[in-house]
């Protein structure tokens, strides 16, 4: 039936034919696109941390990207799947820098290297790879490493821009630290985060010693003011990698937003949850808790909000579902900076809702398209 | 102006095809050697032949008799001999039989019917018996008997007619150019259809992409009483219950008809069939094929006799320029790939599609990343990462009470899955699983 | 005897995949593109194979089986006798048919599973069976044919064995002993015709 009936018209034979099912065309995308995209919104965060933390916070990123690579196509080999697809698809590079820009940027090396084979092996591949993690495979590295290795994980340089004019310097430095600075030399110092001062006033606080309280109290009023909030706003503050310039965070954000990449509801949520709850209890209990503006610019809630709650994967998948998500994220930071034992809240709060997420995704399933209330047959 | 109707969810391809035929005006077809009319031209149950091997057949002959109510006349396209039943596979592979009629190149035929060209005064029974004995049926690609469609069930009430011309599928230009070049067909056969039901309300959903096709309407509609709403280009727009909701913003309930939601829909082909079954008195044996696709070297509409074979559509369309990578019948988003060219045009049949190698897709194996794009497209509210999720492990207990039965398998999903996964493929796997265990009483695991 | 209930002695069976249709003999196998799973392929037009009954080869019964006993060579599933347990699960997991768990013992096996008349089976494979009724009528016993396809009657008192495959002389080569079949593992074109 499919002959060549003239030298002008060319007819089919059908050799070339694939089967398939519907539909035989797709969008443009896959999945290295989402992820590139994704690492393109990093930037902004990245080129802040290199500019604040210097050549050692390149050095972090770097070797962290590195050994996430490194891990996923060791456990792929050993694993007998496939190595090429699983390191071309960029996903353990994206991990790589979010991880990254969760580390302080005075880590020995081995923070990095281990933290990449703790996000690629225990988060992501132990559940089946790509697709299958149920917790945020950078948050579960960060948050071992901060279990396992608290020193390390805790020693913060001070970022360009943070010298002995800094105000309330020498509470940040320590009166030890404090004579280097005043001579000029910042090189290898290390000094406290606002959120780190914070709750050491609170264990002041918290003790019946009146007078060491009210000194404490009146110190941190020091680090509360208008003028260090918009030190703090702008990066030039002690803290992880990525956590401390909020506007490269939130441009980050936009243009994750712009890419239709993520989920608007979640960072919006988290970041709201967390200014309502310690607004609320800054507003009916002053004492226990800083305003929300100090709440929000310290700390990683604009990091955790944007980069970390919101991964596609372990997240939930309806709008309602992300909506709950974000501000049970946003709440149990909030709780755990409050009246927890630790500083910073962001990372087990984005964990524990991670844990719900399968749950949240039940309930908030979508109802279908005329849906009515039957009942069962 | 008002904002332009449309319904929630669905996706807008961002390259439809359409510029390689929307201006190409209906080409008739020269007379062929044979055809082959395929028996199951229509859903339910295919009808029973009168004809037999060796019967010379005028055109317009009934060929087979519907067996039912849920089911279609068959007419000859052509007159001539029935020299063989052959064995041919349908559009969706099913195999089935087919008349092998060859042709006496002379196309002669009695119209069968007397024209009811009063049809304004008309008894709705006469129209209605019409519309059956002419054998029309869904021309969109579901092939559901028109007569059937048109039957309201009883204790339902319809006030509204929607002819759907919004033709959402990438590539097909069929009822675009239908509308184009005769609209009076279209809109007299809703005028008959809205005179047989008695409804008030008449509407024709055409998209805003068709701008001719609606100017081409509007200049008519109103003789008729017609409203022409223009709908946002939105795919699947032309879904039944999509374009009620844009239309009236009524919603059809899940697992009920149109009817339930005071409509019926038809599509602009077979108003146009109601017309001349009506007014001409003539069944249905031809029908417009969008005839398309990168590989063909002059893409076009062709008004196709059923039974044309399609690698005869191909010739007409002046062959391909490369081997294509697929043929479908129908659309690229909900038509059936075929494995060979021996198939034949079908009452049903909206375009014939040859698409080249490189603009396949190609479904990976590769995990879900939980994107939720599937569930921002999917127009019925459905989330289908975690349908497929419940369909990969077997679970068709936790598909079925995930509303699995009310997905249309438009392919919206599968369009926008980064990861390129065969949702369609899964979830119709899912439904034939729930279909299978409800006609064994069961539910499996 | 437990309970005072006689447990009775039941046959040992073993799964057989009754068709020899892998890519080789086959006319046409399309490229399938989709969901790696023969219940799913089947819906897309019936599947990329020709004949509508014959094994898809994409590994249902494979992933089914819990003694790893399957293997797909070819796009044809091959069972070794010796890891089949006889659970049946294939059977359950296969959406033609194509599987059937037979007695254990038995060596010779009519491999297609397509009712369809002799000639169109032809056209779409090399070896099917067109029911010619030669083995029926060496041993009417030992074979039933029913239309176009003719099956060993497991049931029989004796079971055909590979001497009476030898002067049988199937002309399609639909019916063979089972080792023989595994030849196709080899991909040797002549495993039709190899005695042993």
């Amino acid at each position: 039936m499919s002959e060549n009936i003239s030298n002008d018209i060319k007819l089919p034979t059908g050799e070339k034919l694939v089967l398939s099912s519907s539909p035989h065309i797709s969008a443009n995308g896959n999945v290295r696109g989402i992820m590139l995209k994704v690492i393109t919104a990093l930037l902004p965060a990245a080129a802040a941390g290199i500019w604040f933390f210097g050549l050692p916070a390149a050095a972090v990123i770097v070797l962290t990207v590195i050994s996430c690579v490194i891990a996923e196509a060791v456990w792929c080999l050993l694993a007998g799947k496939p190595v090429i697809p699983a390191i071309t698809d960029f996903s353990a590079v994206v991990t790589g820098v979010i991880l990254a820009l969760n580390l302080p940027s005075a880590v020995p090396f081995y923070i990095p290297v281990i933290g990449g084979f703790i996000a690629i092996w225990l988060g992501k591949q132990v559940f089946g790879g790509l697709g299958h993690n149920p917790f945020n495979p950078a948050i579960v590295a960060r948050v071992a490493l901060l279990i396992a290795l608290p020193a390390a994980m805790t020693i913060w340089s001070p970022p360009r821009g943070m010298d002995k004019d800094y105000p309330a310097a020498e509470l940040f430095f320590g009166s030890v630290a404090m004579k280097q600075v005043k001579q000029g030399k910042l090189d290898g110092i290390s000094c406290a985060t606002p959120l780190g001062i914070m709750t050491d006033t609170e264990k002041i606080t918290d003790t019946s010693d009146r007078h060491a309280s009210a000194a404490a109290k009146h110190n941190f009023d020091r680090i509360n003011t208008p003028a260090l909030l918009k030190k703090y706003f702008w990066g030039i503050r002690p803290g992880c990698i990525g956590e401390t310039c909020i506007p490269a965070l939130i441009l980050g954000g936009i243009m994750l937003i712009i890419f239709k990449l993520i989920n608007w509801r979640v960072p919006v949520c988290f970041i709201g949850a967390v200014a309502v709850t310690s607004g609320l209890v800054n507003f009916f209990f002053p004492g226990v808790t800083p305003p929300p503006l100090f709440h929000l610019f310290t700390g990683g809630v604009f990091l955790g909000a944007v980069f970390m709650a919101t991964d596609m994967v372990s997240s939930p998948v309806t709008n309602r579902g992300c909506l709950i998500f974000g501000i049970g994220c946003g709440v149990i930071t909030s709780v755990i900076r409050i009246w927890g034992n630790y500083p910073e809240g962001v990372s087990f709060g984005i964990l524990i809702m991670n844990a719900l997420v399968p749950l949240i995704d039940r309930w908030c399933a979508k109802r279908p398209f005329g849906y009515i209330r039957r009942k069962e047959v | 102006m008002s904002r332009i109707k449309t319904f929630k969810g669905g996706i807008h391809p961002a390259h439809d095809g359409k510029e390689l035929t929307c201006n190409m005006p209906i080409t008739e077809a020269p007379l062929l050697e044979k055809y082959y009319v395929l028996f199951s031209e229509n859903a339910g149950k295919a009808p029973r032949p009168t004809a037999a091997v060796g019967d010379k057949v005028k055109k317009y002959q009934l060929l087979a008799e519907a067996d039912g109510f849920v089911s279609a006349n068959l007419h000859s396209p052509t007159s001539g001999e029935i020299t063989a039943i052959v064995e041919l596979p349908g559009a969706t592979g099913v195999p089935d039989k087919a008349f092998e009629i060859t042709a006496d190149g002379k196309d002669h035929g009695e119209v069968p019917f007397a024209p009811v060209s009063d049809w304004k005064n008309a008894d709705s029974a006469v129209i209605m018996e019409r519309i059956r004995e002419a054998g029309i049926v869904g021309m969109g690609g579901a092939a559901f008997p028109s007569h059937v469609k048109l039957t309201v069930p009883p204790g339902k009430n319809v006030d509204t007619l929607i002819i759907n011309g919004a033709e959402c599928e990438p590539y097909l230009t069929a009822d675009h150019r239908l509308m184009v070049e005769f609209p009076e067909k279209v809109l007299c056969g809703a005028a008959i259809m809205a005179k047989m039901l008695n409804v008030a309300n008449v509407f024709v959903g055409i998209e805003n992409n068709k701008r001719d096709a609606i100017a081409s309407l509007e200049s008519l509609a109103p003789e008729y009483g017609i409203k022409v709403i223009p709908l946002q280009v939105r795919y699947p727009q032309g879904a039944e219950k999509q374009l009620i909701k844009a239309i009236t913003d009524r919603t059809v309930p899940s697992g009920g008809l149109p009817a339930d939601a005071g409509c019926i829909v038809q599509n602009a082909g077979s108003s146009a069939a109601v017309y001349e079954a009506v007014v001409l008195g003539i069944p249905l044996i031809e029908r417009i094929v969008t005839v398309t696709g990168e590989v063909v070297k002059n893409p076009g509409n062709f008004k196709l006799k059923i039974g044309t074979p399609v690698i005869e559509a191909v010739k007409m369309a002046g062959g391909i320029t490369e081997e294509p990578g697929k043929l479908i019948l129908g659309g690229p988003m909900m038509g059936f790939s075929q494995k060979s060219f021996d198939v034949p045009v079908a009452k049903n049949t909206s375009g014939i599609l040859l698409l080249p190698v490189d603009k396949v897709l190609n479904f990976a194996s590769s995990p879900c990343i939980r994107c939720a794009r599937c569930v921002e497209a999917c127009p019925m509210n459905l989330m289908p990462c975690l349908l497929c999720a419940d369909v990969e492990g077997n679970r068709f207990d936790l598909a079925q009470s995930d509303h699995v039965m009310d997905c249309l398998e438009c392919g919206a999903c599968a369009y926008v899955c980064p990861s390129h996964r065969p949702l369609v493929q899964l979830l119709r796997r899912a439904k034939a699983e729930v279909r299978k265990a409800k006609n064994k009483g069961t539910v499996q695991k | 005897m437990a309970l005072g209930i006689d447990a009775g002695a039941g046959k040992r069976k073993r799964a057989v995949v009754r068709c020899s249709g892998d890519t080789l003999q086959v006319v046409r196998h399309l490229n399938y593109n989709g969901v790696t799973d023969c219940a799913a392929a089947s819906l897309v037009a019936g599947g990329p194979k020709g004949c509508r009954y014959g094994c898809l080869g994409l590994g249902s019964c494979v992933n089914a089986c819990p003694a790893g006993a399957i293997e797909i060579v070819n796009n044809l599933a091959l069972v070794h006798r010796e890891l089949c347990i006889g659970c049946g699960k294939c059977v359950a997991a296969c959406p033609r048919g194509v599987i059937a768990l037979v007695d254990a013992d038995a060596e010779v096996h009519v491999y297609c599973n397509s009712p369809a008349k002799g000639a169109e089976k032809r056209k779409q494979c090399k070896v099917a069976c067109i029911g010619c009724r030669k083995c029926a009528k060496y041993a009417e016993d030992k074979f039933t044919v029913n239309g176009s396809l003719a099956s060993v009657n497991y049931d029989a008192e004796v079971l055909p064995d590979a001497e009476d495959v030898e002067n049988i002389k199937c002309p399609t080569g639909a019916l063979l002993t089972a080792s023989q079949h595994h030849l196709i593992e080899k991909n040797d074109p002549a495993w039709k015709k190899d005695k042993k």
